[in-house]
């Protein structure tokens, strides 16, 4: 850390000042210093003399030069483990790498450093949008500077990985979707599913708990059973989302078997605590996520019940919440001292007006909540990758993080109304 | 204030106080932003650490010139990566695990492989996976389970191996046939 990072450290928070009390075209400034910020952090892809190995790097290389070298996309037989299988790893990536690099004539591997730089470009982008069109500019800035400061994602992101291309396709993913595009949704859907199996995987959960969170939403509202239009489009996505792996999986291996796969019959990955997830996460990015998912939540109980019932709520479940975390983690430091936090941000919120519309305070809590359920699946069993889920948690943590931060700064938020 | 008012801001006392609670959240925030940014790219620099030597990127240009594509080498699982990425040659080890049956079983053959000091053990195991050649870099391998060191000894019994490339930094020996 030296004098530069510092600086734009200092642009972005007198940018958002001034966003707040001059002109909100400001937030544009500070998303440039954030853009800096991230690029800063991803030259890390450089500190080496080739490309990072660590990660499985090279079996995504395998492909892509071999697509290279002799024209074709080698679907029959896999580089991994004496090529033994099909290669039935999602094409996307490898094949905008080798594209790319038969386009320009560089090798795959600077290519795919290249793409590295391109994806911390777009990342903080991708997040001021998904900010700005759920809330305000503010909170797009804050989202953005949220995920750029998040250790997991920079791990995944500043290796050549598709991981990495997943994770910055998801915001503009979401965005889409937010925007009822139907096609376009669809279409980026199915790009981010064939990008990334994980990605498609938390894209496919996330659009499923949307569209349900809506209906139970109108359901609860109205009390009666309900099918909101609006539900339809995620619900679509999700669709999509899952068919596009499903169809892939089945033209290269002949079986839609996908939970015979060794991640699933080793159970590869580990269980997350609290600890982890701050440690992956940081302590900022968590405390504020906290504070926009407790605002969000009470916003969303207002669609039900009365005002003062909902603070209530809010406030007996946060503290039920934090009294569970405390007694699970107890002599873990950080876990404590998450829970208290979350106890004190959802106090401190339950006092703040706050007014969302319907549809955006449930894409941001569904969302949420599906992302959790990711990280938490062996509580059903699943028991597979959910470390590796932390990532997918942190996206709407830094757009919960960019509400909290424009709630602090504005004092009340009223946007969209409800619907 | 006089300063405020000429870049344009009028400030009431609630909007004061919100000033100041901004200017106080926005130095703490901004204060645990530096620590988060730092630490960030600290953990990540972990994962950007080369674990395969410049001998053996130096190595993979011999790869090329001798043994043809999709020729399978005894590797660990960064070595595989390695000459699978850089020459279309493979390793018995490396790559995405999820869609090999009896994955398991094959990191513990080639964990053994490095392991053993028993040269007629280790030339059955490579005859069993069709293996022509071992990548032996000068650095600790990992099959999938721990990090190890390579017992050579048994390399260089040549009943069973042969040497084919020695550059100090890694060497590549030929898998005899009976």
């Amino acid at each position: 850390m030296g004098e530069t990072e510092v600086f734009l450290l200092a642009v972005f928070f007198a940018s958002l000042a001034l966003a707040l009390v001059k002109d909100k075209r400001f937030a544009y400034l500070a998303l440039l210093a954030v853009i800096a910020l991230s690029a800063n952090s991803h030259m890390l892809v450089y500190k080496n003399n080739h490309m990072p190995t660590f990660g499985n790097t090279f079996i995504h290389v395998a492909t892509e030069r071999h697509f290279v070298q002799n024209g074709f996309y080698p679907l029959d037989r896999d580089y991994s483990y004496a090529g033994l299988a099909p290669n039935s790893y999602v094409p996307f990536y490898r094949s905008a790498i080798a594209v790319t690099s038969s386009l320009l004539s560089v090798d795959v591997e600077e290519v795919s450093r290249a793409f590295v730089m391109l994806f911390a470009l777009l990342l903080p982008i991708g997040f001021f949008l998904l900010g700005r069109k759920l809330f305000v500019e503010i909170a797009g800035a804050v989202a953005a500077l949220s995920i750029v400061l998040m250790p997991e994602t920079l791990i995944y992101t500043v290796r050549p990985l598709p991981q990495a291309m997943g994770l910055v396709l998801l915001p503009f993913a979401f965005y889409l979707i937010l925007e009822k595009k139907l096609w376009p949704s669809i279409l980026m859907t199915v790009i981010v599913s064939l990008v990334h199996q994980e990605a498609a995987v938390f894209l496919a959960g996330a659009a499923l708990f949307y569209s349900l969170g809506l209906n139970l939403s109108a359901m609860l509202r109205e009390r009666k059973i309900v099918l909101r239009k609006e539900s339809l489009l995620p619900f679509y996505c999700f669709a999509a989302a899952a068919g596009a792996y499903l169809l892939w999986h089945y033209a290269v291996v002949g079986n839609f078997n996908i939970f015979g796969l060794a991640q699933f019959k080793y159970h590869e990955g580990a269980k997350a605590g609290l600890e982890l997830i701050i440690t992956k996460t940081g302590l900022l990015p968590v405390v504020l996520g906290l504070i926009g998912f407790a605002a969000c939540a009470f916003s969303w109980l207002k669609n039900f019940l009365d005002e003062k019932t909902s603070r209530i709520v809010l406030v007996v479940f946060s503290a039920l919440a934090a009294y569970a975390v405390i007694v699970i983690e107890a002599v873990k430091f950080d876990a404590v001292l998450g829970a208290a936090l979350a106890a004190l941000a959802a106090l401190a919120i339950s006092f703040v007006r706050i007014e969302l519309s319907l549809e955006k305070s449930a894409f941001a809590l569904f969302v949420f909540i599906a992302a959790v359920g990711a990280v938490k699946n062996d509580v059903v069993g699943v028991n597979v990758f959910m470390d590796r889920f932390i990532v997918y948690l942190q996206q709407p943590i830094a757009v919960l993080a960019g509400l909290a931060a424009a709630l602090a700064a504005r004092g009340k938020i009223v946007f969209g109304g409800r619907k | 204030m006089k300063g405020l008012k000429k870049i344009g801001l009028k400030l009431s006392g609630l909007a004061l106080g919100r000033a100041v609670f901004f200017i106080l959240a926005a130095l703490l925030v901004s204060y645990y932003a530096y620590f988060n940014y730092a630490d960030s790219i600290n953990q990540a620099s972990a994962w950007v650490n080369p674990i395969v030597t410049k001998e053996e990127l130096e190595a993979t240009k011999w790869v090329l010139n001798n043994s043809v594509e999709r020729e399978v080498f005894a590797t660990c699982i960064f070595g595989g990566e390695l000459l699978m990425g850089r020459t279309l040659r493979e390793g018995w080890l490396g790559g995405d695990w999820a869609i090999i049956p009896n994955v398991v079983k094959q990191m513990s053959d080639a964990d053994e492989f490095f392991k053993t000091k028993d040269a007629k053990k280790a030339h059955e195991l490579a005859l069993a996976y069709n293996l022509s050649k071992v990548w032996a870099p000068n650095r600790q391998v990992f099959c999938g389970f721990s990090w190890l060191n390579i017992e050579r000894e048994k390399f260089s019994n040549s009943t069973y191996f042969d040497k084919l490339y020695d550059s100090g930094g890694v060497q590549v020996y030929g898998v005899k046939r009976k």
